[in-house]
């Protein structure tokens, strides 16, 4: 799996605005570490925001990962941490 | 160590255990292909199970889990020793276990509270109070499963705190996965009806969707003979955990033929349908 080529800030704003898409949470800036599902963020809306992240980065991610993708932070540094090539 | 393929050509009712679209394998199946480690000889035995992550194809990809068995070192607890115990398990490519359990041998195995076949377990009282739902009420709206995993639920009398259920239309028993047993196969979905109907019960009481996600013990008859309808009693104890016992109808008189005990359910965190609601306080009401 590769580092998608976009920014750090990029990534950010995708991954929040999928889990808007995905079930019309916002997040600000200042819930970056909160837990998604101590926001409204339910196990079946996680499954299709994983889906949706994979069609968005153009990548494949391991179900393992789910249970580690808990805040927008957790996620944005596992994305932001793969190699670039 | 052997590999199991969860893919929907190699175990095609996944297709028919699918939550929000994703395939997600049964409890019931997990449960017997932990058993298939063993020789389980006439009565099938697994206890303190534990789901530890769903085994789900996400995207309808394959996946594979390795089944690792390996003995029990020590006394099992307090009270029994472990000869021949062994720990089962179907791990993930990283060897995180997706659900584990203990295998006892039959001369460590509990009995109690387990109906022999031929025992007289009294006759179901299903009269005029009784709640029918046909299938067609009950799923997708309430109970997600497809046509392998349905039936039409009668809901009689039962004392309080517990449900009795006669399951009937059952679906014939799945070809595959042929790595099963035909019986094996055959309780992978009487075991999920029986889950279905104590979730049904939970489920009128708090009502959000739940699935099974523990077990203190599993238990069944390898030999009791499929009828045309199971009957279900579920129990609710007093921590919310149940008790499970599942009987075949052949002819006049119900057979006991499997037994879950300390069932523990989980909320899957997703809404329920006001239709589902409704059907739900039915089934509180009866």
């Amino acid at each position: 799996m590769k580092r998608p080529d976009i920014t750090r800030e990029e990534l950010v704003a995708l991954i929040t605005e999928t889990l808007f898409d995905v079930a019309r949470i916002k997040v600000a800036p200042h819930q970056y570490e909160e837990n998604l599902f101590a926001l409204g963020l339910d196990s079946l809306k996680a499954i299709q925001m994983l889906n949706q992240l994979e069609d968005r980065l153009d990548l494949m991610i391991d179900d393992s990962k789910l249970k580690t993708f808990t805040s927008i932070k957790a996620m944005t540094d596992f994305f932001d941490s793969l190699p670039t090539d | 160590m052997a590999d199991r393929l969860f893919s929907l050509e190699a175990v095609p009712l996944l297709a028919d255990h699918r939550i929000d679209g994703t395939p997600f394998a049964p409890f019931a199946l997990l449960v017997e292909e932990l058993l298939d480690a063993e020789e389980t000889g006439d009565f099938a035995t697994l206890e303190r199970i534990e789901l530890v992550q769903p085994l789900m194809l996400r995207r309808d990809r394959p996946k594979t889990a390795r089944l690792h068995s390996a003995p029990v070192s020590g006394p099992v607890d307090g009270s029994r020793e472990a000869e021949g115990a062994r720990i089962v398990e179907l791990l993930d490519d990283v060897g995180a276990a997706f659900i584990r359990g203990r295998f006892l041998q039959p001369s460590a195995r509990p009995s109690a509270g387990i109906s022999q076949p031929g025992a007289d377990v009294g006759n179901p009282a299903f009269g005029e109070g009784s709640l029918k739902l046909p299938r067609a009420d009950l799923y997708p709206g309430l109970l997600f499963h497809g046509p392998t995993f349905q039936a039409d639920f009668t809901i009689g009398k039962a004392e309080p705190g517990s449900l009795l259920v006669r399951l009937s239309g059952l679906a014939a028993v799945p070809s595959a996965p042929d790595r099963l047993s035909p019986t094996a196969r055959r309780a992978v979905v009487a075991g999920d009806l029986a889950l279905q109907a104590a979730s049904l019960h939970a489920m009128s009481l708090v009502p959000e969707p739940i699935v099974p996600w523990g077990c203190g013990l599993y238990a069944r008859f390898v030999n009791v003979g499929a009828g045309d309808s199971l009957l279900v009693r579920a129990r609710r104890l007093d921590d919310g955990r149940y008790d499970i016992d599942v009987m075949v109808e052949t002819g006049e008189k119900p057979t006991p033929y499997m037994f879950w005990r300390n069932v523990e359910f989980r909320a899957i965190r997703a809404a329920l349908s006001e239709k589902a609601r409704t059907l739900l306080a039915n089934i509180r009401r009866t």
